[in-house]
């Protein structure tokens, strides 16, 4: 009996405290996700030159433990304009979210911070396949998680886009 | 198989399907009993129905890339197997570990074991018919994986365990959210305890149901809790200290009976050890690297190694052989849950029917590692 | 045990590369007290196991021996896996003898073309599942085993996937 009442005593002490639930579908009552969540893949933008970041190098592809990507490169039109440092872009870029595992592993071998982990994480779709992002869609997710996070490249002078420094040295 | 429990059947028989789909088989197990009256006569355990290879799948990725995969075999005590794995890679690669990542890796394993073992005890409180436990469980729980969403991104597939050390720094606040944490979860954990260990109907559920003798275990391979719930005193980290479990100074829970409360109050127990060992770890922990020197694709030399460390649910072996190149040639993983499985066929017989799920859900056992 | 004296190879433990533990040189002593003419004894020095290769056929009375004896007493059979090494399989057993508080491998290999091999089931009970697994994956049977059902895999399933020729699928999108 007495250990019935005990717990009966913890359940009734637990009828003060406050709430720990949150209203998952509200936006406003839900739990933020932490800093360093996780979520979807996705490319980042280069405000400075207006093109992404990636190069399409395809070292992010060949690391992915599913092989969930595909990428194109093509020569950058702004290089050969002088408006860009960079001399290949991606042309096409292909994430089937709904085979990402969200390992992180394309983000920590990508050499160009063009890749990052959004903290989007509800992709529901109605359609089959329908998670299939690509490059128009992702940017999409890098420009949002960009604006939210203000994401700053890890390393800006290697990555930055603007040929300034290359018309200096030559 | 000979099991040594005699049983008077001389009518039988009803046989009855539980499982795959059945909400107190953790999973995708399923069970056939015969039985006998209220008796269980004869049980046929079926297992598989999460076999995804895993094994198969680690001999065509490369090391960096099978730490995803592990992390998908016990997928409640992720980090647990991450260390496994890592451990194993390491000390083919014969790699010294900077002590920080050690103890970091110490406590998110400890912490994890935590959050497994509050699992448990909340789903054990389900199969046995009370309903709170899980609701408080899973609150503490909840916190704890918060926390590792802080650190590694993820709350449950982390992938934050590298060869050589681990991903990335802490972030700035982690002393104080530890603290504040296990001060919750110590509070939470002594909630817990008082809300189901002593209740008198949990007693008569769990006591001597479900009894397993110390032999009896280990020539079933039991390990882990169960093995401490049946006498045995044996735990990786104390009897063949890996990582760096030997600076810290902490107490294996052991029980004597072995059966279905003893196996749930020494994994209670072993939270309050749990806290033990991270206090003690972050009172140690100094600034310094967290990755040693190594290249960005590991490549252990010719070699085999069998690595044991103990994840909660017992003792988790790691057989890798590598050929010298950047895939494993072969990985085995010893599952302490299969093996623990195992010893079910012997506890069910004769037990009545009634408590097939008390004595299942006592074991405590993950799919995702049974069946890999 | 007389099969063990059939297999007449040099034990190692002279050699001098080896660097061994002084409790491991007593579970060594033990070993070559146990079996006079020891098979092949080996130190893994990574991870501190002594390696006992042992022919396939003496698999069942080594490990017979290996656990009734009073002063080895291997009680704890941990795992059995099996390498495919394509022209051979290896099977690997690892005890532990909570007694001595050590921990041995045994290795031995099966044919190919005739994958059979003793099963330890009525020493270990613990042997079970782990052989089915090994049925499963790699084909091996386990003669003595009372019930080689499939274990992971479905009835029917064809091939063993834990076999180097076993096709690693690629995946396709549907």
């Amino acid at each position: 009996m007495i250990g019935f009442l005990t717990g009966l005593f913890v359940t009734m002490k637990t009828g003060f405290r406050r709430p720990v639930t949150a209203q998952y579908p509200d936006p406003e009552k839900r739990i933020k996700v932490e800093n360093r969540f996780m979520g979807f893949p996705s490319l980042t933008w280069d405000y400075d030159v207006e093109e992404p970041y990636c190069t399409g190098c395809m070292v992010c592809v060949r690391e992915c433990p599913t092989e969930c990507m595909t990428a194109k490169m093509k020569d950058n039109p702004l290089f050969s304009e002088g408006k860009s440092r960079r001399k290949k872009i991606i042309d096409e870029f292909e994430i089937n979210l709904g085979r990402c595992i969200l390992c992180g592993i394309c983000v920590e071998v990508c050499n160009f911070d063009a890749i990052e982990m959004s903290h989007e994480h509800e992709l529901s779709k109605r359609v089959r396949n329908g998670n299939r992002f690509g490059l128009q869609q992702l940017l999409k997710l890098g420009i949002k998680f960009q604006s939210n996070t203000n994401w700053q490249p890890k390393q800006p002078e290697k990555n930055s886009g603007v040929p300034v420094k290359k018309v200096d040295e030559e | 198989m000979e099991i040594n429990k005699t049983i008077n059947s001389d009518n039988v028989d009803l046989m009855i399907n539980m499982g795959p789909q059945h909400p107190s088989t953790h999973g995708v197990f399923r069970l056939l009993l015969n039985i006998d009256g209220e008796r269980i006569i004869d049980v046929k355990p079926h297992i598989g129905y999460l076999h995804r290879g895993s094994e198969k799948l680690c001999e065509n990725e490369r090391y960096a890339q099978v730490v995803t995969l592990f992390d998908r075999l016990d997928y409640v005590a992720n980090l647990n197997m991450e260390l496994g794995f890592c451990l194993a890679v390491e000390s083919l690669m014969e790699l010294d570990i900077p002590d920080r990542a050690s103890y970091i890796r110490v406590i998110l394993c400890e912490l994890n074991r935590i959050a497994s073992h509050l699992l448990f005890y909340g789903t054990y409180g389900l199969d046995v018919g009370a309903m709170t436990p899980v609701l408080y469980a899973f609150r503490e729980r909840e916190k704890i994986q918060g926390f590792f969403e802080s650190i590694t991104g993820a709350r449950m597939m982390h992938n934050y365990f590298r060869i050589g050390g681990i991903k990335e720094e802490l972030p700035d606040d982690f002393n104080n959210r530890l603290s504040l944490l296990l001060d919750e979860v110590s509070q939470g954990i002594e909630e817990c305890d008082m809300l189901l260990s002593k209740n008198e109907m949990f007693l008569a559920r769990t006591k001597n149901v479900g009894i397993i003798s110390a032999s009896d275990a280990v020539d079933f391979g039991v390990s882990g809790p169960n093995l401490r719930a049946s006498g045995i005193a044996r735990d990786i980290r104390v009897s063949k200290p890996y990582s760096i479990y030997d600076r810290f100074d902490y107490g294996i829970p052991v029980a004597s009976s072995g059966d279905c409360w003893d196996r749930y109050y020494v994994r209670l127990e072993e939270i309050r050890q749990s806290i033990k060992i991270i206090k003690q770890a972050m009172s140690q922990m100094e600034d310094g690297p967290i990755l040693a020197k190594v290249r960005r694709i590991a490549r252990p030399p010719k070699g085999e190694i069998y690595f044991r460390t103990e994840s909660p649910r017992g003792d988790f072996g790691v057989y890798l052989v590598s050929d010298g190149s950047d895939k494993p040639y072969r990985v085995k993983v010893r599952a302490p849950s299969f093996a623990n499985l195992q010893s079910l066929q012997y506890l069910l017989k004769g037990a009545y029917i009634a408590d097939a799920v008390t004595i299942l859900g006592s074991i405590d056992i993950i799919m995702g590692e049974v069946d890999r | 045990m007389e099969n063990q004296k059939t297999n007449n190879k040099e034990s190692k433990e002279d050699s001098d590369i080896l660097v061994s533990t002084p409790e491991q040189d007593e579970l060594i002593s033990l070993l070559t007290k146990r079996f006079p003419s020891v098979p092949d004894i080996n130190i893994n020095h990574l991870q501190e196991d002594i390696e006992l290769i042992i022919e396939s056929k003496n698999i069942k009375s080594t490990c017979r021996l290996l656990k009734d004896s009073s002063e080895l007493n291997f009680n704890y059979l941990e795992c059995i896996s099996l390498v495919d090494y394509e022209e051979k399989l290896e099977a690997v057993y690892h005890l532990t003898s909570f007694k001595l508080k050590q921990s041995l491998v045994i290795k031995t290999s099966i044919s190919v073309e005739n994958p059979e091999i003793d099963s330890v089931i009525d020493i270990w009970r613990a042997a079970d599942w782990f052989e089915r697994e090994a049925h499963d994956l790699f084909g091996v049977t386990f003669l003595g085993h009372p019930n080689l059902e499939p274990l992971l895999l479905f009835e029917g399933f064809e091939g063993y996937p834990g076999r180097k020729n076993f096709p690693i699928n690629d995946y396709k999108e549907w």
